[in-house]
């Protein structure tokens, strides 16, 4: 059956990019883990790089609007989210798979993800179809009617894609979605990301720089809160040297990056 | 709202209250058989347990979100807090709501054959239960929420016991002077918890007005309990409490002082007179009068043993209309006349039939042959009332014993000299010639209704000496 589409997802979008953060500043605690970043994101799939403690989840959840931010300037999808501003309009374009993904144990999946799709205000009647399709998306179809504390980590990660995915997001946040996926379903996952990314802003945080090659259009590296380098995964690759550590071109290339970055600021 | 429901604790909780509601109404069948008021007032005796229970399962619903660890999820979405707690917190409260009206309906099984009036307080007294524990059920979930702990629901469920159940109890023994006697009523707040400990008589009830200032207090309450588990601000939590206030504002100066044995009243039409007139008349209150068929044999007995062998007989009988609870207030004497017999209800056994067993009722009539009010009895006095005032047990069991042509039935907690004493007498009564014995005791009687027990007891127990 054909989903009916609206003028406001055909009209062509205002804003240049999805992700906009001038000067960004976030606090984790008292701690400024994002100090002063100046990012850009438009359309494909971005790997989120950096070392523990660089201020990767902190970046995500301001980004989710879960923080907000204490300075600078962010926009999402053209909608200034500082300061006082309405956040519905963007939230419901978002979609977000935290780090710690929390779920009501006894829900199943499907009953999960229709409970995200009408947190998320869709349209009554869309929420079915949605879920359905989500849930088809990423894999989970034989278990949609499973109770979520039956699942295995994998699969709670991709129920945990699945609420994020279910509305179609403009910007679609994943913040270490490939922990606890066998390497299978990391295959699987990455065609997901390849997917979506094709017509939406994803950003995928995480640590394991092989990921990033394989699935990710865009590299963004941060260290210390600020942005380090952004560039395409192939230009990641050759800023690597056989001198520098790792096993694969992309991690060579990102130890580089690092090591340049460690140089140029004092520590 | 089905699934949030179903997949949450409620229905875990809703059978634990179940239960406990279900096992409270079946122990004790006896308290409220046969009578609609007095089922309504034992149901919201069951929230002594209930309310406590109440209170633990919403703490352990409302730590759902962050022992769930969804916080953080859910800070994306756009629905705001209010509605995203609106399925679980309003399908908590009603599933407590049809577990309260379930546990009270298992009751209606002992009440309804045998229940002879219905009235309109009843369903005051079960709106306010009800309310009661929608109230206990978001301020279960409110501190679930601001104590996001695994020991809230327990710490909450003793609190709460000692809120509704000893915490009354404590208030009121604090106005008891060193003699035990009632030195300061029992301030009206007391009527704020909803949970009813017990002691009306069949005759009395809550009064509609009661039940709607306990109503409007409980629905403040609870509206200051949603504000607590719905408010996405602090501000919102700051007027939270303001609805609690004005609730009890309102409704503490309005209610009765003297907590609910003050706030008891006589229902008039429980206690009009309801009389089978084939034979002797015998009355009995219409709260009872389903169950007149049952008594009117044992009680035409007695008339007739007396109407047989006494001078100046009672030709008549009916229920006294004194209370005998701990609710009762001040009631002066009433005397009655001699052709009158007053008797007390029998009491109700378990299943809802009046307790004539072991010939009790049988002895209770044959007292009341001599049994007169003769001291007013209430509160006032700082004694609890009992129904009526007997003769002396000595010439009553003489008197007893001759009218009913035996010999007199020991009781157990008499003392040798007493059965000596009586026995003696009785002897020297039946020895007389018949008349005399017939103008004797009939004088007797005449003293024991004028309240001249010095008398009545002159002239019975005299062949004792």
């Amino acid at each position: 059956m054909m989903r009916a589409v609206s003028a406001a997802e055909t009209a062509p979008p205002t804003y240049a990019w999805a992700v906009h953060a001038e000067r960004l500043v976030v606090r984790a605690g008292r701690h400024l883990a994002v100090n002063g970043l100046d990012l850009a994101l438009g359309t494909g799939v971005h790997g989120l790089l950096g070392p523990n403690g660089a201020g990767k989840t902190t970046l995500m959840r301001a980004l989710a609007t879960v923080l907000k931010p204490a300075g600078g300037r962010l926009t999402l999808l053209g909608e200034e989210v500082t300061g006082r501003a309405d956040l519905r309009r963007v939230r419901q374009r978002l979609g977000y798979l935290p780090q710690h993904f929390g779920f009501y144990p006894r829900f199943t999946v499907r009953e999960f993800v229709e409970y995200m799709a009408w947190l998320k205000e869709m349209p009554k009647a869309a929420v079915p179809g949605a879920v359905q399709r989500a849930v088809d998306r990423v894999g989970l179809t034989s278990r949609a009617d499973s109770k979520l504390k039956t699942l295995s980590g994998g699969m709670l990660r991709r129920a945990g894609i699945a609420q994020a995915i279910v509305n179609d997001p403009e910007v679609l946040l994943l913040d270490e979605p490939t922990v606890g996926l066998d390497p299978e379903q990391r295959l699987d996952f990455r065609e997901l990301l390849r997917e979506i990314g094709s017509d939406g802003c994803v950003l995928v945080s995480t640590h394991l720089v092989e990921d990033v090659a394989a699935a990710c259009t865009d590299v963004v590296l941060v260290n210390e809160g600020q942005l380090v380098w952004q560039g395409t995964s192939g230009e990641l690759a050759a800023q690597g040297s056989a001198g520098d550590a790792g096993d694969s071109a992309t991690e060579r290339g990102y130890s580089a990056l690092l090591r340049a970055y460690r140089g140029k600021v004092p520590a | 709202m089905k699934t949030e429901v179903r997949r949450s604790a409620v229905p875990g909780i809703a059978m634990l209250l179940l239960v406990v509601g279900a096992v409270f109404t079946l122990t004790s069948t006896e308290f409220f058989a046969g009578r609609w008021t007095q089922l309504a007032l034992y149901s919201r005796g069951s929230l002594l347990l209930l309310i406590p229970l109440a209170l633990a399962g919403g703490a352990w619903l409302g730590r759902r979100d962050r022992r769930s660890r969804v916080g953080e999820l859910f800070a994306t979405t756009v629905r705001p807090r209010w509605q995203r707690i609106l399925p679980l917190t309003v399908g908590y409260a009603a599933t407590v709501v049809v577990v309260y009206l379930l546990a009270t309906a298992v009751g209606t099984i002992w009440v309804a054959p045998t229940a002879a009036y219905l009235s309109p307080t009843v369903f005051g007294m079960t709106a306010v239960g009800a309310l009661g524990m929608v109230a206990a059920s978001w301020l279960g979930m409110a501190a679930g929420r601001a104590v996001p702990r695994i020991v809230t629901a327990p710490v909450l469920a003793v609190v709460g016991f000692a809120v509704v159940a000893l915490l009354p109890d404590f208030v009121s023994m604090s106005g008891y002077d060193a003699n035990f006697v009632k030195a300061r009523p029992d301030p009206s707040a007391l009527l704020l918890t909803p949970a009813f400990p017990g002691g009306f008589d069949d005759l009395q009830t809550l009064p509609a007005s009661v039940s709607a200032l306990q109503a409007v207090w409980l629905a403040a309450l609870a509206g200051t309990a949603l504000l607590l588990i719905g408010a996405a601000r602090r501000s919102v939590l700051a007027v939270a409490v303001l609805p609690a206030v004005l609730g009890a504002a309102v409704a503490v100066p309005l209610l009765p002082t003297g907590g609910y044995y003050g706030a008891a009243v006589v229902d008039p039409a429980a206690a009009e007179l309801v009389c089978d007139d084939d034979g002797p008349q015998v009355c009995v209150r219409k709260v009872h009068a389903a169950l007149l068929p049952d008594i009117v044999g044992p009680v035409r007995e007695v008339l007739a043993l007396a109407a047989a062998k006494l001078p100046n007989p009672p030709v008549r009988a009916e229920e006294t209309a004194r209370l005998d609870a701990y609710a009762a207030p001040d009631q002066p004497a009433v005397r009655h006349d001699a052709d009158t017999l007053v008797f007390d209800w029998p009491g109700f056994t378990s299943s809802g039939k009046p307790d004539l067993g072991d010939g009790y009722f049988r002895t209770e009539l044959l007292a009341s042959v001599w049994s007169q009010e003769c001291q007013n009895g209430g509160s006032a006095t700082g004694q609890v009332a009992f129904a009526a005032d007997y003769a002396p047990f000595q010439p009553e069991a003489v008197a007893t014993a001759w009218l009913t042509g035996g010999p007199p039935q020991p009781q157990d907690w008499w003392r040798p000299q007493d059965q000596q004493k009586i026995e003696a007498a009785h002897r020297a009564l039946t020895a007389l010639p018949t008349d005399e014995q017939r103008q004797l005791v009939g004088q007797a009687r005449a003293a024991a209704l004028d309240c001249d027990y010095d008398r009545f007891e002159a002239l019975l127990m005299a062949g004792d000496r």
